[in-house]
């Protein structure tokens, strides 16, 4: 069992590094949640439980405008992206009994997923390792989410001191950190363009989902076309 | 909707995705759809900042909050930092909306 222990501790350590940029996130994410009306014990509450920062974002930036049924599916489409970092951890994981599959598949992050995948393919990595990983991550999240909160309630005016642009300015941010050449500028540029479009003349925000189906499918378009 | 039903379906598809490919003996997603889902959260994130900088209340709006936006995406493509992102378009924001 200590050997255990071991491979569960090494795995958080590895994922140590992360946790300023999971905090500065986290707090972030908080205040942006407070200030389209979510208690602090909510905003909280979805960290813990949902547990992926892009898309509780996404759900922020679409609280007061959307039904629940448009946000839970934007959140399946954004985190579709899941189901490659899910597949190309699943060679290691082979001889891995099913509740400890569902176990990692829990706390499963960007961020622990990239340490834990390096460290199989050194070798070096097993199913505690990864577990470890991923609960580093997921202990700071929360957490930070929450202070994040308790700032937001300090704030009085938050449109005031431009709070009201944090949102689209961290996903400024985050898009770019998605970006893999030209093709994603497609993608990119098409879908705002169509969004923009949507949001003006059609009800609801459908649009969304439908724009960035759109966008994605014309990106991959052009990166055949720009490799040509 | 109630909240907490709400963060509920959204853990549920989250996890749904996490868990999915878990599985797998090493078999792989169709190469077409790989190549399809890399580009997903480029377009789905785009979709919600132009109307958040663009729109309000159904029509088109080019105030201060384009500038600040545009300072934004030129830092995130210099730096690739989401904080260095927000701290210098909300400069912009406050000096633009307070200043002049």
């Amino acid at each position: 069992m200590g050997g255990h222990m071991k491979s569960f501790m090494r795995g958080f350590a590895a994922a140590a590094p992360m946790v300023p940029g999971v905090v500065v996130f986290g707090l972030v994410y908080g205040v942006a949640a407070r200030a389209v009306g979510l208690s602090p014990a909510q905003t909280a509450g979805m960290s813990a439980i949902v547990h992926a920062g892009s898309s509780q974002f996404m759900a922020v930036g679409m609280w007061t405008a959307s039904s629940g049924g448009a946000i839970i599916l934007t959140t399946l489409m954004i985190n579709l992206r899941h189901l490659l970092m899910g597949a190309s951890v699943a060679p290691y994981i082979r001889n891995v009994s099913l509740p400890w599959k569902m176990l990692l598949a829990l706390w499963m992050s960007d961020e622990s997923y990239a340490m834990a995948i390096a460290a199989y393919e050194r070798g070096d990595g097993d199913a505690k390792y990864f577990l470890g990983a991923n609960f580093c991550i997921w202990i700071t999240w929360w957490p930070a989410g929450l202070a994040g909160a308790w700032i937001g309630s300090a704030v009085p005016d938050p449109a005031r001191y431009g709070f009201n642009m944090v949102f689209p300015l961290a996903f400024i941010g985050i898009v770019a950190s998605f970006f893999k050449g030209r093709a994603s500028g497609v993608a990119a540029l098409v879908s705002a363009a169509l969004a923009v479009v949507g949001a003006m003349v059609l009800p609801g925000n459908w649009y969304i989902v439908a724009a960035g189906v759109l966008g994605a499918s014309l990106g991959l378009a052009a990166e055949g076309r720009l490799r040509r | 909707m109630n909240p907490w039903v709400v963060f509920l379906g959204m853990a549920a598809v989250t996890y749904l995705t996490r868990f999915a490919m878990m599985p797998l003996m090493g078999r792989e997603l169709p190469r077409p759809l790989l190549a399809w889902l890399r580009f997903v959260p480029v377009a789905l994130l785009s979709a919600l900042i132009a109307p958040a900088v663009f729109v309000s209340e159904r029509q088109l709006v080019l105030g201060p909050q384009v500038l600040s936006a545009l300072v934004g995406v030129l830092v995130a493509w210099r730096t690739r930092s989401v904080l260095l992102t927000i701290l210098a378009g909300m400069a912009c924001q406050l000096l633009l909306t307070q200043v002049f």
